[in-house]
């Protein structure tokens, strides 16, 4: 009977595994309110973190904040500006680390604010890089900034800007006319901005304006360039209408009149999505731009594109939610449905996605993250390890029972012991890596954590790895860029440095035995002077990094 | 002495690496000599444990935390009273580090063990010279933490404070119930073997307890 009872649940169990892979379900993983202030812009994953900005509130004492979340849910750092003023609705603009003919970065987030001030900061740490100003008239910065090879172009209060990403020095400032919410874009021929007296300025590379080109209305997104001309949705009192631009002649034509306040249109290929206060409309662009499909909807704030090539689009209304479209290549509207959480209520700004997960922010300060037990359509092919596993657990499983039928319960518990203590040491690896990552790191007062000021400042801002062989002679290197892992890192200023090193493979991941003949009793890595406890290939690290090598 | 910290604390100077193993097998044979006399059988039998267990751990080194040195040392500690199993404590601690790697730690390594044994010394694992099987999983699961907890104070440097070593001990705890593991297995598949070959070595209770008998006897 036992044995029979054994069998079967071991049998069913193996059987659930693929069943229960096959379930698709979001599920609120975290929560968190950031105060007073609206989400009024959509959160940002870069470098596997969530970067967020508050806005809606300048007279009492809180003030407009930018967070950063590790996917967990844990605040990084925030960054407040005590000066700002209006709503601080310009998105942030993460830049990965790059050189180019004005300088090297390293990975940046841009921040405008309403107060005109341009801040480049450290992802990591939230740590200034540069800052530069620009003009207020009520409000300063409130549209997105465009990446141009090794500068960013501003949107300014009543212009444009270019900067360096190096070291945010001025390439140009360019006067225009008065703006809200009204992005740049940046193409090879020239910048193209438009304004609040429905006027689309093309700014030559020079930063010497060009020729425009009066639409009337508002202007109220960064233009979108499509391969015979521009789009754009201008704003009017009752209405909205979305125009094409032919840029060679300025020649303008109306695709569409829709609901008034125009959404941030947003685009993948030929293909464009648009919203307003009465629809979602979806316009393919080849030879011409054709109206495609539409929804009705009420859509003022910023769309996202699901890994899943679904739009998610927030609903601006008291019960707010996301609309989730899904769209095919031609921009046919496929099927829709509402994403709802349980803070629902007005709302502009659209998810951001990781891997599994997506994050949602809404007017209402709630700041939430969503996981979804489906594999992303991305992630690579099955992983037969947990079936393989499940099957020697049935086989474990059915001898013991056999075993123990035949009443030699002490080679009953002996295979038992054998087989937990062998799954305990496959799965010891994972569990350890998870369990760290969730546990506050050791902090080691004695090893190298924070800026040296003897070195060079050319380093600021990238990777830092120090060598430190015990016996006061310590190899110091700097200025890399890019690398994501401790493994990385090390081998890069392994070859910086010509040292030799002895890498051995265990069951825990690659150790570092011994540098330049070096061994001791191994070495140890602390990143950021925080003890390192994860396998060197495992560890992740940010885009300003010091690891500390000691030999043990 | 003490030349740097380093992830098992002080990274020891030549000459103060041998002062520590040099008063450690001092301690050792301190233990023996003061332990209840042992014929040359037991001796030798002794020795051979001491071997086995620190080739056994040897060759055990590539599975993390499965420490076959822990049970052993309960084990001496239950049959042959607190200070021979002391003393194996430390002489395998030593043997075993010489080949796989000596230092600071070394020192509270050998107490970690030296505690697991003197509890084996205090528990009553035997009962009429049969295991209380119970107990004896009980002890081999909690040695595991004992001796991990103990060990793991050779990393404690000047500015490391008690929140930070208790970050780190929690960093381990999956180590650590490998290590509980290892040792229950241990324990069901060779508990009873090590008990029959340690048959023949009297534990210093019942070496003292035959004196007296002896001596009531002949009185």
């Amino acid at each position: 009977m036992r044995f029979a009872s054994t069998f079967l649940i071991a049998t069913l169990l193996l059987l659930l595994l693929p069943l229960n892979a096959a379930a698709e379900e979001w599920s609120l993983e975290w929560e968190v309110d950031l105060g007073e202030g609206y989400i009024t812009t959509s959160p940002v994953m870069f470098n596997e973190h969530l970067f967020v900005r508050t806005s809606g509130f300048w007279t009492a004492e809180e003030r407009p904040q930018v967070f950063s979340f590790t996917t967990e849910g844990m605040e990084r750092w925030n960054r407040t500006s005590p000066t700002t003023v209006q709503h601080d609705l310009s998105p942030l603009q993460p830049v990965s680390s790059g050189q180019g003919e004005c300088g090297s970065w390293p990975d940046l987030l841009l921040i405008g604010w309403a107060d005109g001030v341009i801040e480049a900061v450290h992802p990591s740490n939230g740590s200034p890089v540069w800052s530069a100003t620009s003009s207020v008239n009520g409000w300063g910065i409130t549209g997105a900034m465009a990446l141009d090879e090794d500068h960013v172009v501003v949107p300014t209060r009543n212009g444009m800007q270019r900067h360096c990403l190096s070291d945010g020095s001025l390439d140009f400032s360019t006067n225009l006319s008065l703006g809200w919410r009204n992005g740049v874009l940046a193409t090879p021929e020239a910048f193209w901005q438009g304004d609040e007296e429905g006027r689309l300025w093309m700014v030559n590379r020079n930063g010497s304006v060009g020729p425009s080109v009066d639409v009337g209305g508002s202007i109220r997104h960064a233009p979108l360039a499509v391969g015979t001309g521009l789009l754009v949705h201008v704003q009017y009192p009752m209405e909205s209408k979305i125009m094409h631009v032919d840029t060679s002649t300025l020649a303008t034509t109306t695709l569409l009149t829709s609901g008034p306040s125009p959404a941030i249109p947003i685009q993948q290929g030929n293909l464009t999505v648009f919203g307003d206060s009465k629809n979602i409309t979806s316009v393919l662009c080849q030879a011409t731009c054709m109206i495609i499909d539409q929804v009705e909807s009420i859509m003022n704030g910023e769309f996202s594109w699901a890994p899943s090539s679904q739009i998610y689009a927030p609903i601006n209304t008291p019960e707010g939610g996301w609309l989730v479209i899904e769209v095919d290549a031609q921009g046919r509207f496929l099927s829709n449905s509402t994403f709802n959480t349980v803070h629902d209520g007005y709302g502009t700004g659209a998810p951001a996605f990781g891997t599994t997960s997506l994050f949602l922010g809404n007017d209402a300060g709630w700041l939430m993250a969503y996981t979804n037990s489906l594999p992303s359509a991305d992630a690579p092919g099955y992983d037969w390890t947990p079936l393989l596993g499940a099957l020697l657990i049935a086989i474990f499983s059915t001898v013991l029972a056999a075993i123990t039928r035949s009443n030699r319960s002490e080679w009953g518990l002996r295979l038992f012991t054998i087989m937990v203590l062998s799954l305990s040491l496959l799965l010891l690896p994972d569990i350890a890596q998870q369990w760290s990552e969730r546990l506050p790191a050791v902090n080691e007062p004695t090893v190298q954590g924070s800026w040296d000021s003897s070195w060079p400042e050319a380093w600021l801002g990238t990777q830092v790895v120090v060598f430190d062989f015990g016996d006061e002679r310590k190899v110091t290197l700097g200025g890399f860029l890019g690398h994501e892992s401790v493994e990385s890192l090390t081998e890069a200023a392994l070859e910086d440095a010509d040292l030799i090193a002895e890498i051995e493979q265990t069951d825990l991941g690659p150790y570092l035995v011994s540098i330049d003949g070096q061994s001791g009793g191994g070495w140890e890595y602390f990143v950021d002077g925080e003890r390192g406890v994860l396998a060197m290939d495992s560890a992740s690290i940010e885009s300003t990094t010091i690891l500390h090598w000691r030999v043990v | 002495m003490f030349q740097a910290f380093g992830v098992h604390g002080p990274e020891l100077t030549p000459v103060a690496d041998v002062v520590i193993d040099v008063a450690l097998v001092v301690l050792a044979f301190a233990f023996l000599i003061t332990a209840p006399r042992s014929s040359r059988h037991d001796a030798a039998l002794l020795g051979t444990m001491v071997v086995a267990v620190t080739a056994l751990r040897v060759l055990m080194q590539p599975l993390p935390n499965v420490q076959p040195v822990t049970v052993a040392a309960l084990l001496m500690g239950a049959q042959l009273g607190a200070r021979r199993g002391v003393a194996f404590a430390i002489l395998v601690t030593l043997l075993s580090n010489m080949l796989i790697g000596d230092g600071w730690w070394t020192l509270f390594q050998a107490a970690g063990w030296s505690a697991v044994a003197v509890l084996g010394s205090r528990l009553t694992l035997m009962n009429n010279g049969d295991f209380n099987h119970g107990q004896l999983y009980l002890a081999v699961i909690g040695s595991a933490f004992l001796f991990d907890a103990l060990a793991s104070l050779s990393i404690l440097t000047p500015g490391m404070g008690l929140i930070d070593f208790t970050i780190y001990l929690a960093h381990g705890i999956p180590f650590d119930i490998l290590h509980a593991l290892g040792n229950l297995a241990f324990a069901v598949w060779f508990g009873p073997f090590v008990h029959r070959q340690l048959g023949g070595l009297e534990s210093s209770d019942s070496f003292e307890q035959s004196v007296v008998e002896h001596h009531v006897i002949n009185g």
